[in-house]
């Protein structure tokens, strides 16, 4: 009786050790388990921080360029007027240089703050009455002398659709964006065409062109800010990867959707859908 | 077209030289008198000595800002309806929200054009430069 109560005995205090070293390790795993969690938390609000630190670097540093770029614009407007002396054509020629630079820094600067607000949920939008078919003739209009220079047909194949609410600077963006890629990624003797159409209650717009397609690879990414498709950077051809990205931040905060069909070597069209949620002939304007 | 008169004193406030010195420089060629201050209080301080046409406030200021001016302006009866334009180099919706909320006529965001904003002062004075 003894011998088999001191076998049970020592039966159980092995088992005693196993579960104990089970729990242990079960412990183990479970504080390794919670402090990969915590690192991870802790990660996590550090990226959220970077993030919001670049952000606000970002809408800094476009703040601060705005002021300089006043005065800058605004003297070479003094002089260009001829405020302070007649200018002989090569004088005006050298200043005209200037000028387009100093608006290229402007609109890259508007395009920097831009996209810092996007991200940031802060996209203020004007509210009035769109018409989307006369800013598609007024882009293309627009646009016709950089389409001459390439020898790009520049057609607009747009018909009247209704008026919609929304920010019209921003949507003329939209035009210019889409149009101005178009011909950069079209090679000479091509097409562009811009079009506007009713599409149930929505309003389609398309801007196709004839040019160099976008790699499948890179389509995905197309739209993510400062991304350059590998053609795009293959063939130098110049841009700061803001322009689509600022595209679907207008688009999307006008409750529609921006797609793309491509073929590499053949062209592209960019689909744009708008939403008629507010007929604008039932809005009132904002006094 | 209005010919705006010499007569009509336009107060320029921007702690930026450059930008003041370009305002007045384009304000007087359009014929418009020029006071110049370089901060908030002097500009609070001019405005309520001259009693100008209309008070052009850079938002951003040492001191009091333009916001706050634009809020002592209205709160003195001389001052009270004396249109202003803020200035600001930002341009968010809360910015323009404050800057209504404070009692300024427009909000210009910088970059701004300096002949546009010497055609709202035009647009500003419009019925007086009628009745002069």
């Amino acid at each position: 009786v003894t011998a088999a109560v001191e076998e049970r005995n020592r039966r159980l205090i092995q088992q005693a050790a196993t579960l104990e070293q089970s729990l242990a390790t079960a412990q183990e795993a479970r504080s390794e388990a919670e402090a990969a969690r915590r690192a991870m938390v802790e990660q996590n609000k550090r990226l959220r921080e970077l993030d919001r630190l670049k952000d606000e670097f970002l809408s800094l540093v476009s703040h601060e360029l705005r002021t300089p770029l006043t005065s800058i614009r605004g003297y070479l407007d003094l002089v260009l007027d001829e405020e302070a002396g007649e200018l002989n054509p090569e004088q005006r020629r050298f200043l005209q240089a200037v000028e387009r630079n100093s608006g290229r820094l402007l609109r890259l600067v508007g395009d920097l703050l831009f996209v810092a607000q996007a991200d940031a949920g802060r996209l203020s939008l004007e509210q009035g009455k769109v018409d989307l078919f006369g800013l598609a003739a007024e882009c293309v209009e627009g646009a016709m002398p950089a389409a001459a220079e390439k020898s790009i047909d520049l057609v607009l194949a747009a018909t009247p659709v209704p008026a919609l609410v929304g920010d019209r600077g921003r949507l003329a963006q939209v035009f210019d964006n889409l149009v101005s890629n178009a011909l950069k990624f079209t090679p000479e003797g091509g097409t562009v065409e811009v079009s506007t159409k009713l599409n149930g209650d929505h309003v389609s717009i398309e801007v196709s062109d004839t040019g160099i397609g976008i790699p499948v690879a890179d389509q995905p990414r197309l739209f993510e800010r400062f991304f350059r498709s590998s053609v795009a950077n293959d063939r130098a051809i110049p841009g700061t990867g803001l322009g689509l990205a600022i595209v679907k931040a207008i688009v999307e905060a006008h409750k529609g959707q921006i797609r793309i069909e491509s073929n590499e070597g053949r062209g592209t069209t960019f689909h744009v859908d708008l939403p008629l949620t507010v007929e604008a002939d039932n809005f009132e304007e904002a006094a | 077209v209005i010919e705006p008169r010499p007569g009509l004193l336009v107060l320029v406030a921007d702690d930026d030289e450059d930008i003041l010195q370009l305002l007045s420089f384009r304000l007087e060629r359009a014929g418009y008198e020029i006071a110049v201050a370089r901060s908030g209080d002097e500009a609070l301080r001019l405005a309520l000595d001259l009693l100008p046409a209309v008070a052009i406030l850079d938002g951003m200021m040492p001191g009091l800002d333009g916001f706050e001016v634009t809020r002592e302006l209205r709160r003195n009866t001389p001052t009270s309806t004396t249109p202003v334009i803020l200035l600001t180099a930002r341009a968010e919706a809360s910015d323009i929200a404050r800057g209504m909320a404070a009692g300024a006529d427009e909000y210009v965001k910088k970059p701004f054009d300096a002949r546009d904003l010497v055609d709202r002062v035009d647009r500003l004075l419009r019925p007086r430069l009628i009745s002069t």
